[in-house]
């Protein structure tokens, strides 16, 4: 449990680290291009729980203390990063009874469904809190960390996963050899799972992008002058829906 | 009454094919105990089992028999408890560092035992002191070198206050100097009466036989002798055929006076039981490579930061064709001239030139072509799902046509001895294997030069050879090697010249033979090269660099064989 | 050589505080520049913090940072006023947009609050130890087994990152191309480190459980410690005026002012 948990923080916070020192800026000060984003969801599949917290832990570490960008943005950071270290395994867990090797085509479309869904949740919850804090406006930080966050999970965590899943499952590194009783794949897939991953996935994908729209002033005022009101007052009304939406929805998952 | 007791203990892994421990039974009282014997003999098993670690942490399938620890048995207890009494460092000294500073790290089992802030203060300070690290209390141990972290190691175990410490091929990182200083270390604790008693892994017999009372020679997870530190290294034979290396002295009168059993096992004791020799042959008078250069380092200078120089203006020429031993203290800045010469690291002054051709300004990339640089730690490179696809991986990153990477993989693991194991993961391989592994897919690209970096740190000593044999037979077929080496007995046996690096400059460069003949230079720079040799050159005033140089060319009045 | 300290020893006021204080400093300098969204007001919290490096001659220290902090700053100044709609001063209409000057005074104002925040998180991380601030969470009421976690990740990082870099150059040496090519490419050859670097790493910590153990440690059970913090008459003064400073800047903001803004932070 500490070696996963060491293991999935620190990896994650050493490649932050080396890209923090270089950083190739997306927004400045707040948000690069981070190939370390392939560490949770492959973590996440191998250790579970332990990378939920090694991923907010090496992010807050990797980026926000060793890259100098400690804020109350960090908040939003270590809740976000939390979640992408769990929906993954978490969403496996309980939906697919096949194991996420990657190497046939049909686990490798789930393991693409399940990064398209973590990418949608952090893009979700992230920029939200930025939003809320008046940090930074949601719109562009979450369409930057969404296609951010899965243009790495999706093309270079598959290869990792191909790579090491047999090798951990052998040597005995998954989480369910540390967590005793507990099942990597389902024997059979519970309904209220089933609701529960498909309101993940809604509010994760569905609404992160209605969250956007309404961001970007659909039927608000961006390109009809000012004086029509805020964006921000509907933006986090909306996306505060989609996030209990998704709270709804993690909830069912963690349900036995 | 003994401290520990093992009584037949069986110990199998869980999902291992075969037992690792097959009922071993001895007890541990007073004094030194050595482990010894070849890779998987089970020798860290019996260490882990005496720290109470097996059974208590992590799965097995099997485990039988009991292990008392001052008459309790260790079954069922917390290893952090018997570790109050039997604690044991690990050879990874990493993973056993885990707090940030000296001080802390050191502090942390008095910490966890509930002792009063006086108490904690004052063991802290003791066991800083023990192990030599004063005045680094406050450093980050990451910010620490590999020796001093391997003495952080043991001192964060001594500050628990053991009756018995073990050091599992704790001292496999460090120069010979500080592998002898540690050791120094410990038997100054037992003589303070800190430790009652101190059972040692290691491959380095000499060491062992300074230092061990006792010998405990482990085959296929039996122990198959047991007895005082003379009698049993006596067993030249035996050790030979697990594939250790025995003492010199103990070597050389298994062929003089194989009846003269304990042999000595020190200079000194052998020079005065050596017989008078009736003849002595010189040894062949080095021979100096005019080939090419290979490698040409003019005025080179390097330093990770500004104002600390690594490296202060070396000139160096290999010739092709050379086998060369770079050795030197740990921080002499052997890597570091290693790893510009490869193109790893970028020099700040100075020029390169590679067969003739300029490439100070070349990364790794370009001047991979000619130069294939092995890693200490092979999983630094290996990652594919067979061996096979990993000798090719380079070949194919070079966009050669498939016939042709198939046919130089099959060419190079004929020639490394691993076209047996083509289609295994290299992943569940041994370290020796996964070492032959990746020397397999350097030597794949075909480069002109070879770079080992301490390829045999953590190999046996008949693994060590074996590796060794391969690189000599590259070596005779026209490729240059510059290794960097703390076995002296590998430079002694295997390379025709010899550079001694110290504080970033080279101090002496020159044939084996002219190098190690000057053994009070060599002792300057705390290099000791083997005990043959300075046998040799106190007896004889020859150098002869091997056992087998030596018996060859020495005659004595009463030979038997 | 990558930075991993932040630290640096200094003798001054703000070196000898108690780490708890400056955490609340922290935390104050959050609410104080939150609760305001005029740029003056701001613009003063900014002020009060860059006064407060200088005097913990710290900022020497901050020289990797100055491009970050102000890429952030002029982010906030181009960002806001396109999402921060509103106000009835009409300024200028650039492609079809028009900006208010209350927008673009939320921007500037908004540039100084993240610009106090970063300084006043670099503040506490240049003038405390790593394991003071572990020492003070755990004071602070986070149990030892997280506090020992993080300290152990942040101990670890600079091994991973010199094992990263060893990799790095083992793959290039056999003609793996991360630095050039396509991104897909790069993408892809990038498995060529991270796997290497994962086996590597599970290899080594694999016995860090153990490590761990046979040092007597038992995770939720009491233990003594080595160092110690002690809050002095300063510190509790300091959280004094700190703590009334932010009252004020509350009620301030209650009663409408330094705000472009009154509806949102």
């Amino acid at each position: 449990m500490i070696t996963a948990f060491i293991v999935s923080a620190g990896l994650y916070a050493a490649l932050l680290f080396v890209f923090a020192a270089l950083p190739i800026w997306l927004i400045p000060g707040v948000t690069a291009i981070r190939p370390g984003n392939a560490i949770p969801p492959f973590t996440s599949l191998l250790f579970g729980p332990a990378a939920a917290w090694g991923s907010a832990v090496g992010n807050l570490i990797g980026f926000d203390i060793l890259g100098g960008a400690l804020t109350i943005g960090s908040i939003g950071g270590f809740i976000g990063n939390f979640f992408l270290g769990l929906v993954p395994y978490k969403m496996w867990h309980r939906l697919f009874k096949e194991e996420p090797h990657c190497r046939s085509g049909s686990s490798l479309l789930k393991y693409e469904f399940v990064v398209l869904t973590h990418s949608g949740v952090v893009a979700l919850i992230i920029p939200y809190w930025t939003e809320l804090v008046g940090f930074v406006p949601f719109t562009p930080l979450a369409f930057i960390i969404f296609f951010n966050e899965l243009i790495s999970a999706a093309i270079i965590a598959p290869i990792l996963m191909a790579l090491v899943y047999p090798r951990a499952k052998k040597a005995g590194w998954l989480w369910t050899d540390v967590m005793k009783g507990y099942q990597y794949t389902p024997t059979e897939v519970k309904s209220h799972h089933r609701l529960g991953g498909a309101l993940v996935f809604f509010s994760g994908v569905v609404g992160l992008w209605i969250t956007i729209l309404v961001g970007l002033g659909l039927g608000q005022g961006l390109f009809f002058g000012p004086g029509v009101g805020f964006a921000g007052g509907s933006l986090l009304a909306v996306g505060g829906v989609f996030i209990l939406i998704f709270a709804v929805g993690m909830a069912l998952l963690a349900k036995d | 009454m003994a401290l520990v007791e093992v009584k037949d203990v069986w110990v199998k892994y869980r999902g291992a094919r075969d037992y690792s421990l097959k009922g071993v039974t001895l007890s541990i009282s007073e004094g030194v105990v050595a482990v010894i014997g070849p890779t998987n003999a089970g020798k860290t098993t019996l260490c882990k089992t005496i720290a109470g670690i097996i059974p208590n942490v992590g799965a097995y399938d099997d485990f039988r028999g009991e292990v008392l620890v001052d008459g309790v048995s260790t079954k069922g207890r917390k290893v952090g408890e018997i570790s109050r009494k039997c604690a044991m460092v690990f050879q990874d000294y990493e993973s056993q560092l885990f707090r940030t500073t000296v001080e802390l790290e050191v502090a942390f089992g008095p910490e966890n035992l509930m002792l009063p802030l006086e108490d904690i203060r004052e063991r802290v300070r003791d066991a800083i002191k023990a192990v030599g690290l004063e005045n680094l209390e406050k450093r980050y141990s990451f910010a620490l070198s590999g020796g001093q972290k391997q003495r952080l190691a043991i001192a964060s175990l001594l500050s628990l206050q053991p009756s018995l410490l073990i050091l599992d091929e704790a001292t496999s990182d460090l120069d010979p100097v500080g592998k002898r200083a540690i050791y120094e270390v410990a038997k100054n604790l037992m003589e303070q009466k800190v430790i009652k008693s101190l059972v040692l892994v290691d491959h380095h017999l000499e060491k062992v036989a300074a230092f061990a009372d006792r010998v405990i020679v482990m085959k296929d997870g039996n122990v198959i002798m047991d007895g005082p530190a003379s009698h049993v290294l006596s067993e030249v034979e035996m050790l030979i055929q697990l594939g250790l290396h025995p003492p010199d002295t103990a070597a050389i009168y298994s062929r003089i006076q194989p009846n003269s059993k304990p042999y000595p096992m020190s200079l000194e004791d052998a020079l005065r039981k050596m017989p008078k020799v009736s003849k002595a042959r010189p040894p062949p008078a080095p021979k100096y490579n005019e080939d090419e250069p290979a490698v040409e380092v003019e005025d080179l200078w390097f330093g990770y930061q500004k104002g600390e120089w690594v490296i202060k203006g070396v000139n160096l020429v290999v010739r092709k064709g050379e086998l060369l031993g770079l050795i030197g203290q740990n921080g002499s800045g052997k890597t570091t001239l290693a790893q510009l010469v490869a193109g790893i690291l970028k020099p700040i002054r100075g020029k390169i030139v590679v067969f003739g051709r300029d490439m100070t300004s070349y990364g790794v990339m370009i001047r991979g072509r000619d130069i294939g640089y092995i890693f200490q730690n092979p999983d630094y490179q290996i990652f594919s799902n067979t061996v096979r696809e990993e000798i090719a991986y380079g070949l194919r990153a070079r966009g050669l046509p498939e016939p042709e990477v198939e046919a130089r993989v099959m060419e190079v693991s004929n020639m490394i001895g691993v076209s047996n194991i083509l289609d295994e993961d290299p992943f569940f391989l041994t370290k020796a294997d996964r070492q032959r592994v990746a020397v397999a897919s350097i030597l794949a690209l075909n480069p002109r030069i070879i770079i080992l970096d301490e390829p045999t740190t953590g190999l046996s000593p008949g693994e060590t050879t074996a590796l060794m044999d391969t690189v000599l037979k590259l070596n005779l077929q026209g490729t240059t090697i510059i290794t960097i080496t703390h076995d002296m007995w590998v430079v002694a046996k295997y390379c025709n010249r010899v550079v001694l690096m110290t504080d970033g400059k080279i101090v002496a460069d020159g044939p084996t033979r002219n190098i190690f003949s000057e053994i009070d230079f060599l002792a300057k720079y705390d290099i000791e090269p083997p005990t043959v040799v300075s046998l040799s050159k106190k007896l004889l005033n020859q150098t002869y660099l091997t056992v087998d140089e030596f018996l060859d060319l020495v005659s004595f009045n009463n030979e038997t064989g | 050589m990558p930075q991993y300290v932040l630290y640096v020893e200094r003798k001054t006021f703000i070196h000898h505080l108690d780490p708890r204080t400056k955490i609340f400093l922290v935390v104050c300098v959050f609410i104080w520049s939150s609760v305001f969204n005029h740029p003056l007001y701001t613009g003063f919290v900014f002020l009060a913090v860059l006064s407060l490096v200088l005097v913990s001659r710290t900022f020497t220290q901050l020289k990797l940072f100055w491009f970050g902090l102000i890429s952030l700053a002029l982010m906030s100044m181009i960002l806001w006023p396109l999402f921060r709609r509103g106000g009835t001063t009409h300024l200028a209409t650039v492609f079809g947009i028009s900006f208010t000057a209350e927008s673009v005074m939320y921007g500037v104002a908004v540039a100084f609050r993240l610009v106090a925040m970063v300084l006043s998180g670099l503040l506490l991380l240049t003038t405390t130890r790593i394991e003071e601030i572990e020492l003070a969470m755990t004071r602070l009421g986070l149990p030892y087994p997280m506090a020992f976690g993080f300290s152990a990740v942040f101990r670890f990082i600079p091994t991973m990152v010199g094992d990263g870099l060893t990799i790095l150059a083992a793959q290039q040496a056999r003609g793996v191309n991360v630095a050039g090519g396509n991104i897909f490419s790069r993408l892809r050859n990038s498995a060529a480190i991270i796997v290497p670097l994962f086996i590597t790493t599970m290899r080594r910590f694999g016995d860090l459980p153990i490590a761990i153990e046979s040092r007597g440690f038992v995770p939720m059970e009491k233990r003594s410690y080595y160092l110690s913090i002690k809050m002095r008459p300063i510190d509790f003064v300091t959280v004094a005026v700190l703590a009334v400073l932010a009252g004020l800047s509350i009620y301030l903001r209650l009663n409408g002012y330094g705000v472009v803004f009154p509806d949102v932070i």
